[in-house]
This record gives C-alpha cells, sequence and structure tokens, in this order.
C-alpha cells in the first residue's frame, strides 16, 4: 500500500465510522461529493478536520474548510500531500 | 502558524481543473451546441418565453421593475446563448450594466457604477491588506454617512435610490470578495470580478442572496449549457409559484392582528406570518433561475425549509447563500481562533458569534436599504434564541453522530413517526418565533398570543387533534417515498424532458386561467381570486399602515427615507426623492391640542409637483372673510388629503370646481354667490375634524357641514387618534375622556398599544365624533352632511357602508352618494402618480361633477336654493 492509498484509506475509515455508520463502504468513492452531497456539515466539518490535523499532523486555515480542498476523499489527500510538502 | 495548501501544487491542480472546464466548455460552442442541442435551446427559449408573459399577465415584482427587464433577459438569453464563450462574460456585464441604467436611469445608473468601480478599485490598491481594508471601511462609513442623511449632497436621490441599490451589491459582496482575493489561487478575469458585483438581477431585487464569489466563478458553465439553462426556467418558474402563494396569503388569508380574539385567529396569524416568507423563497429563485439562464449554475438558495426537522436543520436550510457566508466569514475563523479552548467552547463560541453577527448583520442590511438602524428586542429575542437553540442541537449533534446515508434507508414506522414529529414540532415552533420576530415590540406579540385565552379547553384539543393528523400524514408521505411515490413535480434532480414538462404544463395553466375571457366564464369568487392575484398591490391593513407612515412622515422631516424606501421594499413604484410630506416642506404647525397640526397660513409653495396655496385662515383656499356675505350660501368642507388635493393645483381641487359650478350654472338660485370651504388637512381623522369644528369651522357662518368620509376610515379613526395620543396633547372633551378611560388608553401611551386598546371601541368613537359633529350644527343651526368618496383603486365594502349608513342616519345627516364616481375609469389614469394613489385632475373633475349632483338631488334638504321652483321645498336641519 503507498501512502496515498493509506491516507486514502484512513480517511476513508473515519468517514465511514463518524458520519456514515452502517452504510455500504462501496457506497463511499474517491470522487463521492462530501459537502456538496451533504455526507458532511459544519459540525462534521470540523471533526474532519480536527482528525486529519491529529492523523496526519498538518494545520488547516479556516479559509480551508470548503469544498475546494475537502469535497472529496482525493481533494483531502491532495491536500495533505501539499501541506506536508 | 498555520500551513496552507502548496500554492505552487494548487495552481497545477486548478490549471487542470480549468482545462476541464475549457474543454467541455468548447465543446459546448455555439456550431456544436446548435447541431448535438437546437431543440434542446428551443425549448428553453419557448418556456422562457411563456414564463416572461405569465410574469406579465401577473405583474409579478412589477414594482421592483422587473416587467422592465423581461425583454432584456429574453434577448440576452438568446444572445449569450449564441455568442462563443469568451464573449459570453463580458456580454452578461454589459447586459448588467444597461438593466442598470433602464430600471434607475441614465444619471442614476452612470452614478451607481462609478461609486461601484471605485469600491472595487479599492480592493486592488497596490498597498497593503490592512491598508485597502482601512480605505474601504473609510468608503464605506463615508456612503452610509449620505445614506443615513448625516452627510449632505444637493444630488437627492444618491441617498435615496442610488445607495439602497449599491448597498444591496456590495454591502455583503465586497466582504467576501476581499476575503477570496486574500486567498485567491486561480486569477479571475476583470469580467468575472465585474459580473460579480453588478449581477443582472440584482437592480430589481434588492433583498439579494449572498452570492459567494469562490462559487459564482467555480459553478459557471461548470457542466453541460442546456441542463443549466432549463434549471434557470424551472426555477424562475417555481419562483412566480411562490410569489403568487406569497399573494394567495398575503391578501385574503392573513388576518388584522386587531380583529384576533381567539386561538383560532392566533393559530392563522402566527401560520399566515410565517408563510409570508414564501415573497423571499420566491424572489432568490427567480435571481438564480436567471443567472443560470446566463451559465450560472448557482446552487438552490433554500431547501423544503417548512420541512426542517432540528434547528441545526432548519438553519442549514433555510437561506442557505446566508449560512454559507456567515460560516465562511464567521464560524470557521472563530472556531479556528477560539479550538485552543477545547471543542465545546469553540462550538459554542463560533455559533453564539454566527447569531450576533446574524442579527446585527441583519440591521446593516436594514440601513442600507431603508435608511435606519433598528436594533429591536423581538430581533434580538429571535436571534438570541434561535442561536442558543442552535447551540444546543450542535453540541448534541457534536457528541452524537448525525446519521447521513447515500442510499435510501429501508422503511420503519418508528423512524418515520418521529421524523414527522419532529418536522411539525419544529413547524410549529417557528411559526410562534416568527410571529414574535414579525412584531412591532414584544407587548404587541403578547398581546396577540393572549387572545389564545379566550379560547376554551376545545379549541386547544383541537389544535392538537390538526398537529397529530399532520403528523400522521408526515408518516403516510413517507411510506408512499418509500414505494416509489414522488410528490414532488420535478424531483431534486429532474431530467431535462421532465423539468421542460413541467414547466410548460405549469406556466402554460397559469396563462390561460389568467385570460380575463376564462375566468371570466368561471365568475364568482374564483374569478376574483385570480383576478386578484394578478394585482400587485398592498392589502387592507398594510394600506393604512402605509397611509399611516405617511401621515407620520407630515410631521417628521426625519422619517421621510424611511417612508420613502418602505414604499420601495415595500412594493409600490418608488416616489422620486422631490415627493415629499406636508410636514416636511414646513407646510404645517403643531396646535398643542387634539387637532394635534394645522396648515400655516399664507403658504405659496410647490407640494408635489404642484402649486399649493393657503389663505389668512391656514385654508388650502382661496381668500374669504370671516364674515359669511349677504345672501351667500356657505359650505364648509371637511376632510383629508383627498378632499385637500394632495399632488394637484390650487384650481384643480374638486372644491374649487365644485363652488366654480355652483357660481355659474346656478342662474335661477336664490342666493348670490355659493361659497365652499376647504377646511381639510392632509392627514387628519374624525378627532380632528372634531377638534376644527369647535374651534373654527362655525365662525366662517356655515350653512352647511360636509364631512368626506373614506373606505378604511373605519380603521383609521383609531390609528389616527392613536398617534395624536402619543403627542400627549390636552384633553378637554368629557365624554371622549370617559371613552379613552373606558378603553384603558392613556395620552403618551405607544400607538401601538393604543391602537389594540381602541380598536374594540371603534363604532363609540365614530358615534361620538359623529355626535359632536351634529350637535355643534344643531348649535349653530347648520345642515350637517357626510359624503361617501371612493379612494382611486379602493371602494367601499357594503358591510362598511351599512355601518356608516346607520351611525349617519341616528345623527340625521344628510347622505350623498359618491361611491361610483370613478368606477367606469382606469384607476390608474386617475391617479396623481404611478407611486401615489390620490386623484390628479381628472378624478377631481369626476368628484366635482359627481358632488354637483349630489347637491341637486338633495337640494331640498340642504337647501340650497338652487331652482327657484324648490324654494317651497325648503327644510330646516
Amino acid at each position: 500500500m503507498t501512502t496515498n492509498q493509506s491516507e486514502r484509506a484512513a480517511i476513508k475509515d473515519f468517514i465511514m465510522r463518524e458520519f456514515l455508520p452502517g452504510e455500504d463502504p462501496a457506497e463511499l468513492e474517491a470522487d463521492t461529493p462530501l459537502i456538496t452531497g451533504g455526507i458532511l456539515d459544519s459540525i462534521s466539518t470540523v471533526k474532519l478536520v480536527a482528525f486529519l490535523e491529529d492523523r496526519f499532523g498538518v494545520r488547516f486555515q479556516a479559509h480551508e474548510m470548503n469544498v475546494d480542498y475537502l469535497n472529496t476523499i482525493s481533494k483531502i489527500v491532495h491536500t495533505i500531500e501539499s501541506k506536508q510538502g | 502558524m498555520g500551513q496552507s495548501v502548496n500554492t505552487k501544487e494548487s495552481a497545477r491542480v486548478f490549471a487542470t481543473e480549468e482545462r476541464e472546464t475549457e474543454r467541455s466548455l468548447h465543446a459546448a460552442g455555439f456550431l456544436s451546441e446548435v447541431r448535438a442541442n437546437g431543440s434542446k435551446f428551443l425549448a428553453v427559449a419557448l418556456q422562457l418565453g411563456l414564463l416572461l408573459l405569465v410574469m406579465h399577465a401577473y405583474q409579478v415584482e412589477q414594482s421592483f421593475g422587473l416587467l422592465y427587464l423581461t425583454p432584456l433577459i429574453f434577448a440576452g438569453f438568446i444572445i449569450n446563448a449564441l455568442l462563443p464563450l469568451r464573449y459570453r462574460l463580458p456580454f452578461f456585464l454589459l447586459l448588467s450594466l444597461a438593466a442598470i441604467g433602464v430600471v434607475l436611469g441614465l444619471k442614476q445608473g452612470l452614478g451607481l457604477i462609478a461609486v461601484g468601480l471605485g469600491l472595487i478599485g479599492l480592493c486592488h490598491l497596490p498597498v497593503s491588506f490592512k491598508v485597502r481594508v482601512v480605505l474601504l471601511l473609510s468608503a464605506g462609513a463615508f456612503l452610509a454617512g449620505l445614506r443615513g442623511g448625516w452627510i449632505e449632497t444637493s444630488w437627492a436621490s444618491l441617498p435615496t435610490l442610488v445607495l439602497p441599490v449599491l448597498g444591496a451589491m456590495f454591502m455583503f459582496r465586497l466582504a467576501i470578495y476581499l476575503y477570496d482575493l486574500r486567498h485567491e489561487k486561480r486569477p479571475a478575469s476583470l469580467w468575472e470580478r465585474l459580473s460579480y458585483f453588478f449581477m443582472l438581477p440584482n437592480i430589481c431585487f434588492l433583498l439579494f442572496p449572498v452570492v459567494d464569489y469562490q462559487t459564482f466563478r467555480r459553478t459557471y458553465y461548470d457542466s453541460e449549457a442546456a441542463p443549466i439553462y432549463q434549471k434557470g426556467v424551472l426555477w424562475m418558474f417555481r419562483g412566480v409559484v411562490h410569489l403568487l402563494l406569497y399573494r394567495l396569503i398575503y391578501y385574503h388569508l392573513i388576518p388584522n392582528p386587531l380583529e384576533v380574539a381567539s386561538l383560532g385567529g392566533v393559530v392563522q396569524s402566527m401560520l399566515t406570518t410565517y408563510l409570508l416568507y414564501l415573497r423571499i423563497s420566491g424572489q432568490f429563485h427567480m435571481i438564480i433561475g436567471i443567472m443560470c439562464l446566463f451559465g450560472f449554475n448557482l446552487p438552490e438558495t433554500h431547501h423544503l425549509y417548512f420541512l426542517a426537522s432540528s434547528f441545526n436543520d432548519y438553519w442549514r436550510r433555510i437561506n442557505i447563500y446566508w449560512k454559507d457566508f456567515m460560516m465562511k466569514l464567521f464560524y470557521y475563523p472563530s472556531l479556528m481562533q477560539l479550538r485552543r479552548w477545547g471543542m465545546t467552547a469553540a462550538l459554542v463560541g463560533a455559533t453564539l458569534v454566527v447569531f450576533f453577527g446574524t442579527w446585527i448583520l441583519h440591521s446593516y442590511q436594514w440601513f442600507w436599504l431603508r435608511g435606519t438602524f433598528p436594533l429591536t428586542a423581538p430581533d434580538a429575542l429571535f436571534w438570541g434564541i434561535l442561536g442558543g437553540f442552535v447551540v444546543v442541537n450542535s453540541l448534541y449533534e457534536a457528541r452524537r453522530t448525525r446519521k447521513r446515508v447515500v442510499k435510501k434507508k429501508a422503511w420503519s414506522v418508528r423512524e418515520a413517526a418521529i421524523l414527522s414529529l419532529k418536522t411539525v414540532g419544529m413547524f410549529s415552533f417557528i411559526c410562534v418565533l416568527w410571529s414574535l420576530w414579525s412584531s412591532p415590540s414584544v407587548a404587541e406579540w403578547v398581546a396577540l398570543v393572549s387572545k389564545a385565552g379566550n379560547s376554551g379547553a376545545s379549541a386547544f384539543g383541537l389544535l392538537l387533534l390538526a398537529l397529530a393528523a399532520l403528523v400522521g400524514v408526515g408518516v403516510l408521505i413517507q411510506y408512499a417515498t418509500s414505494r416509489g411515490w414522488s410528490f414532488t413535480a420535478t424531483g431534486s434532480n429532474p431530467s431535462f424532458r421532465r423539468s421542460a414538462l413541467v414547466t410548460s404544463v405549469g406556466t402554460l395553466v397559469l396563462l390561460v386561467g389568467g385570460l380575463p375571457q376564462v375566468h371570466e366564464q368561471v365568475g364568482g369568487p374564483a374569478q376574483a381570486l385570480v383576478t386578484s392575484l394578478q394585482q400587485e398591490q398592498l392589502n387592507r391593513q398594510d394600506e393604512l399602515q402605509a397611509e399611516q407612515g405617511y401621515y407620520e412622515g407630515l410631521l417628521n422631516v426625519e422619517n421621510y427615507t424611511l417612508a420613502l424606501m418602505r414604499t420601495r421594499v415595500g412594493g409600490t413604484m418608488p416616489a422620486p426623492a422631490d415627493w415629499l410630506g406636508l410636514g416636511e416642506i414646513g407646510a404645517t404647525r403643531k396646535t398643542g391640542d387634539l387637532q394635534g397640526y394645522d396648515l400655516r397660513p399664507m403658504l405659496d409653495v410647490e407640494f408635489k409637483r404642484a402649486r399649493f396655496r393657503t389663505n389668512r385662515w391656514g385654508m388650502r383656499d382661496q381668500d374669504y372673510e370671516k364674515g359669511k356675505p349677504e345672501n351667500t350660501y356657505r359650505i364648509a368642507l371637511l376632510g383629508s388629503s383627498h378632499v385637500m388635493g394632495s399632488g394637484v393645483a390650487d384650481e384643480e381641487t374638486f372644491q374649487w370646481i365644485l363652488e366654480d359650478r355652483l357660481n355659474h350654472e346656478s342662474q335661477r338660485s336664490r342666493f348670490d354667490a355659493y361659497e365652499v370651504l376647504n377646511f381639510a388637512v392632509g392627514g387628519h381623522g374624525l378627532h380632528q375634524q372634531v377638534t376644527l369644528s369647535e374651534k373654527r369651522v362655525f365662525q366662517f357662518g356655515p350653512d352647511a357641514v360636509v364631512y368626506v368620509l373614506h373606505p378604511g376610515d373605519l380603521d383609521r379613526i383609531v390609528s389616527r387618534l392613536a398617534a395624536t395620543l402619543t403627542e400627549n396633547p390636552a384633553l378637554e372633551d368629557p365624554s371622549l375622556l370617559a371613552l379613552l378611560q373606558q378603553a384603558e388608553v392613556f395620552p403618551g401611551m405607544k400607538a401601538s398599544q393604543t391602537k389594540q386598546r381602541l380598536h374594540p371601541f371603534r363604532q363609540d368613537l365614530i358615534k361620538w365624533g359623529f355626535g359632536k359633529i351634529a350637535a355643534l350644527c344643531k348649535e349653530h343651526n347648520v345642515i350637517p352632511a357626510l359624503a361617501f368618496m371612493p379612494l382611486v383603486g379602493w371602494e367601499f365594502e357594503e358591510q362598511e357602508i351599512a355601518q356608516l349608513r346607520e351611525l349617519a342616519r341616528t345623527e340625521r345627516f344628510v347622505l350623498l352618494d359618491l361611491r361610483e364616481v370613478y368606477q367606469s375609469h382606469d384607476y390608474q389614469a386617475l391617479r396623481v402618480a404611478a407611486w401615489d394613489g390620490h386623484p390628479n385632475p381628472l378624478g377631481h373633475r369626476l368628484v366635482a361633477d359627481r358632488l354637483y349632483q349630489e347637491l341637486l338631488r338633495n337640494e331640498a334638504l340642504l337647501g340650497l336654493g338652487l331652482s327657484a321652483e324648490q324654494d317651497s321645498m325648503l327644510t330646516s336641519p
């Protein structure tokens, strides 16, 4: 498993566990819209960001809490990778 | 310092995304689009044409100037769709700027654009971000000074017309723009930047959804064009439906708060007050629909907000753009700052910041649109209570995960019942809270709610039963939905065909149903209902309130801007800046007694663009001696602005014409001359006519006193007396004092409270007033008469006229019936101006003719002596 894949898996696991308990993991794909699709609201976005900061040792800024950075698992991975340099 | 996303990397991603967008856009270039989607464009154009016809037939938001824009929208849509992509944004901008000129006029339009460009320019000055913020705040403060009237300007329409529109365009968007500019990853084109501020529909809709700058850019032709256009017409159609439903409620279902007397009335009042929000959602659907026609694939602004099942759900569904704006500029920045104190404290703190900000920003918005900065107790309570519940709800959600689903869940009675119960409970709670927010004061809201106490336990039981039935209906709907039924015409993501079908059928039904040939066939209440829905007007309560606001403005210069913008925002044509009240041009003076104010003597001024003179006695009339000349018949005319002649020149008033006619056409009269003395003063009510009669009228020796009454006077008598009593006048009349005591009304009390308390005593007040005038007439051997004169576009109701007649007969008034005076004429042709319903010169001529006929008809009773043959029939009062 590459770093990228392990990041994806960890993020997906967190989202499934926290926001979609009991749902079929196959329904959540890398490009499933999280914010515009109604899976993440403000509170869950905050929870997700707290998790990402803890798990990956990065720090988010207020203006990054939106669809441009967090709308899909792919975007989240990309955001984290670019923060990690 | 937090890490932000690597800029280089971001630029790469966005460049890729942009290329993808470009590809899809170019794939959708003109020729290929015509080849691939020609029939779809034609279908959208056809639906749009039909929809615009419906909007004209039903005068949809006519007072906001929307109908001026329909040709621009239709032609603009066609041209925009046919243009190559790179020309579309510049075209949209030009169209939007042209719309500003069409609606505001060239001078005001250019002024608005110039100030707007200046503000955008400040955002881009090559100085530090902080300096730009300071400069923008300074510019904002200067404009606010102009808007609030603290800084004077010789350009009269700048603060009252240009700045409200400028405010609507810039008051929130400038903040978002500046915020995004700071974090901008992909530079925007000039067209994008300017189009964001001067969006086409904004010129008509001052209350505008707070469109996010990033969303505005991101969604521009972000998918195939034809479905975006189709979404646009569908949403515009939804907007029309919301706006017509709003009219239905506003004209026919909302009760007069003063007449609410039981639990049923309280429930009806609360429910309909909340449902009036349909106007906002209707306007927002219309706005986003128009934007979609030009390729801005913006998301929905409201999502089934009547079906919210929790406080957070409600906050997320109603005015979604506002919620997003507050999240972006207040919630996340506060939360990130506060989270060092723990997540719970951060959530509570950030949510409170959002609701406090929402409260203040609503007043800030009110300031730009209407010129005052209200901070009222109902406002504070509404946002405080809602914010408090959202905090609790957020903490609950933060601890217990709110379940989301990506696939439909299996049906469960228990879950359906819980959801239904929560939805009905939430709806009921918001109805109550909304009625508090909409009340002028907490005391008035408490007075309204306390009316429910007049009902027995059975009424409360019935209400609970109705709510339980609603819960049951909710469960049934969920069950049916789980079995594949759909209760919406289009669903959340309709196909092009289904959307087009719904829009076409809906617009055709409205269009055909609105044809006079069709609804005249139906006749009866249905015809009256359709006719009312086709007109944009104020309902009866608001007509009275608008007049009240106007009359309050007579004595209070500061109220003018408020009154003007109330007119602008409230739904009638905007009055120009020089359309001032009597008080504002200094034509009135306070009297200190129950009359309140009168006209200054020897005036020669311009009032509503007409010459306005008063004689040495303060009458809007030519000069008369106080003593009546030998062998002269004098009529004293009492009334308000319609009799005084608001908006017409001195010699155009019906009083002037009538006097001329009496003197020229009565060759065989037994009198040498007739004089009609105009004692009318704009804004005067019955108590003022009584005071005027006691103090002045009979000094002039009239033979007859004619008091002119209008539709709505039964209510107006109460509101005007309430307004006078706030001035704490000297009260001398024992019978009036007794009446006020009985109603528990005291001088100096708030007008709204006085109105509430006096309302049940309306008939007694009229009896008192009519009795006083009749007694004074009897004492001076004068004939009392009442003239029933309609307002332009507002006829007497049968019940109202029956009540007035009954009271008048008791006091032996001669009745002069002018009710049909305007009936065979187009009301619009009789108004002094589109924004002012007083009769114009033609209207006054009609009234003079009709009054002359009525005087002839009642000649014997009045002792006019107009024909020698009738001398023998003269009777004493």
